[in-house]
């Protein structure tokens, strides 16, 4: 089957874990064979692919973790460009027009709204965290 | 009442940056012109209080966004009895038209919908 997830909560959110449940979802979706069309971040969840973010010892890294999964399968991650900007989230081309600094993680993208649209349309199921 | 796309706000207007950001999806959505509807569940039902007034707030006043989902095609609108009910609001506090179901139709309404996004 295939999926989308939309991550609404950031993951410094420890005590409702929503953000960490998306990244558990998505890993037991890769390990049950099923495929993951795009993972959409939205909301406060665009801090998930904040690269600046320096969780303290012992805490878990998500942004880490969530880079790693989503190279290591190759996924389409999004992050909402409107969302993105303006929590400070820049990738280098944003960064550069608005005379700011990058934050975005690797491997992700900064995009609209329309891709959270079409995946509704495309995937058997899209599931909301937070 | 089945809809290809049903959009669920539950977070209030300006108590939750998912108030704002979820009016924004809708838009968004409305203009690729799905075949949509909103449910209004919980505290996102004072998403339709009139004269919401942010003057005093740090807050931008999204009633007039929220005011343009007719131009965006987006005229299925719901809203939850027991959630109006508990806040002691009635059809005549809104300003904007919507159908209230109760929690069986509201079932329905999910459970009809080919995709559920919530914020």
């Amino acid at each position: 089957m295939l999926f989308t997830l939309v991550i609404n909560t950031a993951p410094i959110s420890l005590h409702n874990g929503q953000a960490h449940s998306a990244l558990l979802f998505a890993k037991t979706l890769i390990a049950q064979k099923h495929s993951i069309h795009r993972l959409f971040f939205y909301g406060e969840g665009i801090q998930n692919l904040n690269a600046q973010a320096l969780p303290p010892q012992g805490e878990a890294d998500l942004c880490q973790q969530w880079q790693a999964f989503i190279n290591a399968h190759q996924l389409d991650a999004v992050v909402c460009i409107a969302a993105a900007i303006r929590r400070g989230v820049f990738d280098t081309t944003e960064a550069n027009r608005h005379q700011r600094s990058a934050a975005l993680a690797e491997g992700v993208s900064l995009s609209g709204l329309g891709q959270l649209i079409e995946a509704t349309t495309t995937s058997d199921r899209t599931i909301t965290f937070g | 009442m089945s809809h290809e796309l049903l959009f669920v706000f539950r977070h209030s207007p300006y108590g939750s940056s998912l108030g704002r950001e979820g009016l924004e999806a809708a838009l968004a959505a409305g203009a690729f012109d799905r075949d949509m509807a909103i449910l209004f569940l919980d505290d996102a039902v004072w998403q339709l209080k009139s004269e919401q007034n942010t003057t005093n707030t740090q807050y931008k006043n999204h009633q007039k966004m929220t005011s343009a989902l007719s131009m965006f095609g987006i005229d299925e609108l719901y809203a939850e009895e027991c959630s109006l009910n508990t806040r002691q609001l009635c059809a005549d506090d809104l300003f904007l038209e919507v159908k209230v179901l109760d929690s069986a139709a509201i079932g329905a309404l999910i459970r009809n919908a080919k995709t559920v996004l919530s914020f």
